[in-house]
C-alpha cells in the first residue's frame, strides 16, 4: 500500500513537471477534472460483497496542445471492498496528440497493485502508438507495449507472474501492408520465456479492365519464429493467395471463378521438419436473371487437400424467385439442391424456403417464414415463423414473434418440436411514462417443457436529465424431466444531473427463488467534473 | 497464502525518475512533430456523411435546411445566450447525440427494427456483402428507425455491472475508453465521427467492413476498428484477455486454420455459402458482438462481453465459459443442434446445416461447448471462440 502510494505520488509529480516543461509558462495551462465515486454491492443469504471506487481525472491541454487535438492527463483512482479497510491507489498517465499527419498516445501506468483484494498483486503498463499518414503515401504505425503483471489471486488459476514486451511496425497501404512484429514474454511463475518474431506481408490488386471483364488478387505470406527458453523453437510460415476473375456480357449473365490456395507450414522441434496443411479451392459460377423476379445460380466446386485430407467435390443449383408483388407485398424463395460428387456423405442434399414480406398498412409490417429441408440424416424437417411487427401510432409500437418447428421421416409424419411465442409492447411517449411489456412462452412437445417468460418495465422520468423506471420480472419452467423453476425479480433504476456539473445515479435489484436465498444488488454513483 | 515470486518493487525515486523520462521521451516526440498552429480544420468531403444529407440528414430545427451545418452548429448571433465550443447548440457530450428537442428526433430512443434481423445485411451484389445495415435491394434505408444495431442511449448508458464484474456496456462506462466525452463516458466520437469519414458505413473512425481475411496474412484489415484496441497496443486498463482478440484473428501467428472462427465451408456445418464468402474468411466481430451494449434479446435481461442482442436464445449470457447453459445457449444461437433442423438457422447469408451427430451436439446435452472447442484466454496461441480448437472441429 505504502508502495501504492509512493508512485501514485511520484506519476503525479512528475507529470506536473512534465507539464511545466511543456506549458512553459504554467499560467497558460487549462485544466479540466473529473471526480468520480461509485459503489456497487451484492448480498445472497447475508453474506456481502462489492467494492467502492474513487476516480480522478486531470486533464491539460496546454500551449504545445493546439486547441482539442492534444491532452495531458493524470487518472488516480482508488478500488476498495465494500466492507472498508484498505484500497488500491492505481494512477496512470496518459499523453495524446494529434496533428495534420500523424497521431500520437502515450500511456504509462506505474508498478502498483493490480488488485484491492490482494497484495502480492501487481501491474505496470506502458503503451506507446504512433500514426503518421499523408495522402499518397502508404500509413506507418509504429506500437510497442511493455508490461508486467503478477497475479495470484484468482482461485483455481495458476499464478500468474508475466512480463511482456512487444514492438511492432508496419506500413500499411489501401489494399495490403507489411510488418515486423517482435513480442518477448516471460512467465515467471512457470519459469517459461518466449521470445517471438513475426514478419508478414499483404498484397492486393483490382486492376480496371474495360468491357465485361473483371479481375482481382489477394495474396499474404507471413513467417513466425517463436524461441523459448529452454531452447524449443517453433516455426509458422503461411501463404496464402486468391484470385477472381469474372465475365458479365449482359447484365443479367455473370460467370465468374474463384482460385484460393493456402498453405501452412508448421515446425517444432520435436516435430522434426515442417508439417505442411492447406488446401486448394476451385470454384466456378454462374449468375443469370432470365426474368425480373428470378435468379439462378449454379456453381461447382473443388477443395483439393493440401497435405493430409480428403478430396471434397460438390455442384450447386439454386433458384431465387423475389420481387415486390406490390409495392407493399414482398415475397421470396429459394430452392437450393446440392450435388455431392465426392465426400458430404450424409447431409441434405434439397432446401426450401419462403418468405413473405406485407405491409398490411401503414406501419404495420407481416412477416413469414417457411423452410423445409430433405434427404438429411433424420428425415425431411421443416419450420415456420410468423413476426408481425407494428407502430400504429408514432407512440406505440407492437412485435410478435410465432414459431413452430416440425421434424419426421416424410412430409405427412412431421410432428411439432417447438413452439414459441413472443411478444413486446411499448409506448413511447416523447414525454411522461414509458410502459414496456415482454413476454415469451415456449413448449417443446417431444420432452413436455414449458418456459414462460414475463417482464414489465415503466420508465417514470425520461426529461430534465432526471430519469425513473421500475421493472418487475418472472420466468418459470416447468416438466421436460427438468425440476421446477421460478425466478421472481424487481429494480428500480434512476439517474439525475445535478447542478455544478454533477451527476447522481443508482439502481436496486432484488431476485428471489423458492427455496433460495434472496439476491440483492445496488450500485450508486456520483460524478462532478470541473 | 503462496509465497510471491516478484522481485522488490522499485523505489518511488525510480519509479519517478522512470516516469519522469517517459514523459519527457513524450514531449520530445511532441517537439519533432509540432502541431501546425492553425484552427481546426475544415473537414474535408467524404464519403459516408449521412448527418449532411440534404433529404434525410440531420433535422432538428426547422430554422435551417436539413442536414446544414446550422442544425448542430448555432451562429454566435443565435439566439442563444451561451455558445459552447465549436459552436454547438448543447455541450459536446454524448447527451448532444441523444437530444430529444429534435424534430426529426436524435439517436436517444430504440429504433423500432431493433435488434437487427439477417435481411438487414447488405445483401450479395452490393457493396460489402453481409455488412449490417437496413436496406432496400442494397440500397442504405435512411432514418433512425432503421439504425438496427443501436439499441437506444439507455442501453448504451446503463452503468450496471454484470455478474463477474464486467460493465454491461464498457464502451461507455470504463474510464480506459480512448476518448471520453466531458461527463466522462466513453465518448461516441470514440468509434464515429459525425462529419463522416472515408469508410462507407456508421460514419466510423477506422476501417471496419464486412467479412474477409480469407489470403490475409495478418489479422484482417477490414476489422481495424476493433484491432486499434482489441490488441497488445489496446488501452492500459483494459483486461489482458481483451488485447489478445487481434493474434486470435491472425493466421500467420495460429496458422491451422481456426484463426479468428474462420469459415471453412465445412458441409458439416453449413448447406451454402453465399458467393462473397470465401473460404478462409473470418467471422465479423459484429457477427456476435454489438459494441453499443445489449439490452438482451428477450428486451431485458442484457449480455455482457457486448454479445448482440440478434440471435435467438442470447439473453442474460454473462459467464458462458464457465456456466454450460449458457455456452450452449451461445453457440447454438448459430449453430443448430444435430437432432434440428438444416437450414433453420442463416447467418450472414450462410445457409446452416445441423452438425455432426455427436452426443454433445444433441439439442438434450448439458456439455459446455467451451470444453472441447476451448474457452482459454491466456495466451495469443489459446483456443477460445475467436479461436476455436482445431481437435474440437
Amino acid at each position: 500500500m505504502h508502495g501504492a502510494r509512493a508512485n501514485g505520488r511520484s506519476c503525479l509529480a512528475a507529470a506536473a513537471a512534465a507539464l511545466v516543461l511543456a506549458g512553459g509558462r504554467a499560467e497558460a495551462v487549462e485544466w479540466s477534472g473529473r471526480f468520480m465515486l461509485t459503489a456497487n454491492g451484492n448480498e445472497v443469504g447475508g453474506d456481502h460483497t462489492g467494492q467502492t471506487r474513487e476516480f480522478l481525472e486531470l486533464t491539460t491541454r496546454g500551449p504545445v496542445f493546439v486547441q482539442n487535438r492534444g491532452a495531458l492527463s493524470i487518472l488516480l483512482e482508488r478500488t476498495a471492498g465494500l466492507e472498508g479497510g484498505r484500497g488500491v491507489l492505481r494512477p496512470l498517465g496518459r499523453l495524446d496528440l494529434e496533428g495534420g499527419s500523424y497521431r500520437l498516445q502515450l500511456r504509462h501506468r506505474p508498478d502498483q497493485p493490480a488488485s484491492y483484494t490482494n497484495d502480492d498483486s501487481s501491474v505496470r503498463e506502458t503503451h506507446m502508438n504512433f500514426t503518421f499518414s499523408r495522402p499518397g503515401l502508404p500509413m506507418l504505425r509504429l506500437q510497442s507495449f511493455s508490461g508486467r503483471r503478477e497475479d495470484e489471486s484468482v482461485p483455481g488459476r495458476r499464478l500468474l507472474s508475466e512480463r511482456r514486451a512487444d514492438l511492432s511496425h508496419s506500413l500499411e497501404w489501401i489494399r495490403g501492408g507489411a510488418g515486423y512484429r517482435r513480442s518477448h514474454s516471460e512467465d515467471t511463475g512457470a519459469g517459461t520465456s518466449v521470445k517471438t518474431e513475426q514478419y508478414r506481408l499483404d498484397g492486393g490488386v483490382q486492376p480496371s479492365l474495360s468491357g465485361p471483364f473483371r479481375i482481382a488478387l489477394d495474396g499474404g505470406a507471413s513467417r513466425d519464429v517463436s524461441r523459448r527458453q529452454d531452447g524449443r523453437r517453433t516455426e509458422n510460415r503461411l501463404y496464402s493467395y486468391s484470385s477472381q476473375a469474372g465475365y458479365a456480357p449482359r447484365g443479367n449473365l455473370d460467370i465468374s471463378a474463384q482460385h484460393a490456395l493456402r498453405v501452412a507450414d508448421m515446425k517444432s522441434s520435436t516435430s522434426g521438419g515442417f508439417r505442411r496443411s492447406g488446401e486448394q479451392t476451385i470454384l466456378g459460377r454462374v449468375f443469370w436473371k432470365p426474368v425480373a423476379p428470378v435468379i439462378v445460380l449454379a456453381e461447382r466446386e473443388s477443395r483439393l487437400p493440401v497435405g493430409d485430407g480428403f478430396l471434397f467435390e460438390t455442384a450447386r443449383a439454386q433458384a431465387i424467385v423475389e420481387g415486390n408483388v406490390t409495392q407493399a407485398v414482398h415475397l421470396r424463395g429459394q430452392y437450393l439442391r446440392t450435388f455431392y460428387l465426392s465426400g458430404g456423405e450424409g447431409a441434405p442434399r434439397h432446401w426450401w424456403t419462403g418468405a413473405g414480406n406485407a405491409r398490411l398498412f401503414r406501419g404495420v409490417e407481416l412477416r413469414t417464414d417457411l423452410g423445409l429441408t430433405r434427404d438429411g440424416p433424420s428425415g425431411d424437417q421443416t419450420r415456420e415463423q410468423y413476426e408481425i411487427r407494428t407502430r400504429p401510432t408514432s407512440f406505440v409500437r407492437f412485435d410478435a414473434i410465432g414459431r413452430i418447428e416440425r421434424r419426421g421421416p416424410s412430409i405427412e409424419g412431421l410432428t411439432p418440436s417447438l413452439y414459441l411465442v413472443r411478444g413486446e409492447a411499448q409506448y413511447v411517449a416523447p414525454r411522461g411514462p414509458r410502459p414496456t411489456v415482454v413476454w415469451e412462452d415456449r413448449y417443446t412437445p417431444r420432452t413436455g417443457r414449458r418456459d414462460r417468460f414475463v417482464t414489465a418495465i415503466v420508465d417514470l422520468l425520461s426529461t430534465g436529465g432526471t430519469t425513473l423506471n421500475v421493472s418487475v420480472n418472472r420466468t418459470s419452467g416447468l416438466g421436460g424431466g427438468l425440476p421446477k423453476s421460478e425466478l421472481l425479480s424487481a429494480g428500480v433504476r434512476a439517474s439525475m444531473r445535478l447542478q455544478g456539473g454533477a451527476a447522481l445515479s443508482g439502481s436496486y435489484h432484488v431476485s428471489h427463488r423458492p427455496r433460495q436465498p434472496d439476491q440483492r444488488n445496488f450500485a450508486a454513483a456520483l460524478e462532478w467534473r470541473f | 497464502m503462496r509465497p510471491s515470486v516478484r522481485g522488490p518493487r522499485p523505489s518511488g525515486a525510480r519509479a519517478l525518475s522512470r516516469a519522469a523520462a517517459f514523459f519527457a521521451a513524450a514531449l520530445l516526440a511532441a517537439a519533432l512533430f509540432p502541431t501546425p498552429a492553425t484552427p481546426d480544420p475544415v473537414p474535408e468531403p467524404s464519403r459516408a456523411n449521412h448527418h449532411a444529407d440534404p433529404v434525410t440528414g440531420v433535422r432538428r430545427i426547422a430554422t435551417a435546411p436539413v442536414g446544414d451545418c446550422a442544425q448542430c452548429h448555432v451562429p454566435h448571433d443565435a439566439e442563444i445566450g451561451m455558445v459552447n465550443p465549436t459552436e454547438l447548440f448543447m455541450e459536446n457530450t454524448n447527451q448532444l447525440c441523444y437530444t430529444t428537442q429534435s424534430l426529426g428526433g436524435c439517436h436517444a430512443d430504440l429504433p423500432l427494427g431493433y435488434p437487427a434481423r439477417e435481411a438487414d445485411r447488405m445483401p450479395e451484389g452490393a457493396p460489402y456483402p453481409g455488412y449490417f445495415e437496413a436496406n432496400a435491394a442494397g440500397q442504405r434505408l435512411a432514418g433512425l428507425e432503421y439504425r438496427v444495431r443501436w439499441p437506444g442511449a439507455a442501453t448504451f448508458e446503463n452503468a450496471a455491472i454484470a455478474p463477474g464484474g464486467r460493465y454491461f456496456s464498457p464502451h461507455a462506462s470504463d474510464p480506459d475508453m480512448p476518448r471520453l466525452d466531458a461527463t466522462g463516458r466513453g465518448s461516441c466520437h470514440s468509434c464515429h465521427d459525425p462529419h463522416g469519414t472515408p469508410n462507407p458505413f456508421d460514419q466510423l473512425t477506422a476501417t471496419y467492413l464486412n467479412g474477409g481475411g480469407a489470403a490475409s496474412s495478418g489479422p484482417p484489415a477490414n476489422f481495424q476498428l476493433c484491432f486499434e484496441c482489441h490488441s497488445t497496443w489496446g488501452p492500459s486498463g483494459m483486461d489482458p484477455e481483451n488485447r489478445l482478440i487481434a493474434d486470435y484473428y491472425d493466421p500467420g501467428r495460429n496458422p491451422e486454420g481456426t484463426a479468428g472462427h474462420q469459415i471453412r465451408r465445412d458441409p458439416d456445418i453449413a448447406l451454402y455459402w453465399p458467393v462473397s464468402v470465401r473460404t478462409g474468411d473470418m467471422l465479423s466481430c459484429s457477427d456476435c458482438h454489438n459494441p453499443h451494449g445489449s439490452r438482451g434479446q428477450d428486451g431485458v435481461t442484457p449480455n455482457a462481453f457486448l454479445l448482440s442482442d440478434e440471435r435467438k436464445g442470447w439473453s442474460g449470457i454473462t459467464d458462458p465459459i464457465n456456466d454450460p447453459e449458457q455456452s450452449r445457449r451461445f453457440c447454438l444461437g448459430c449453430h443448430i443442434p444435430s437432432d434440428g433442423v438444416p437450414g433453420s438457422e442463416v447467418v450472414r447469408g450462410i445457409i446452416m446445416n445441423t452438425l455432426p451427430d455427436e452426443d454433445a451436439h444433441r439439442s438434450t446435452s448439458t456439455e459446455s461447448c467451451h470444453k472441447c472447442h476451448g474457452g482459454d484466454y491466456t495466451s495469443p496461441q489459446s483456443y477460445n471462440v475467436h479461436h476455436p480448437s482445431p481437435a474440437g472441429l
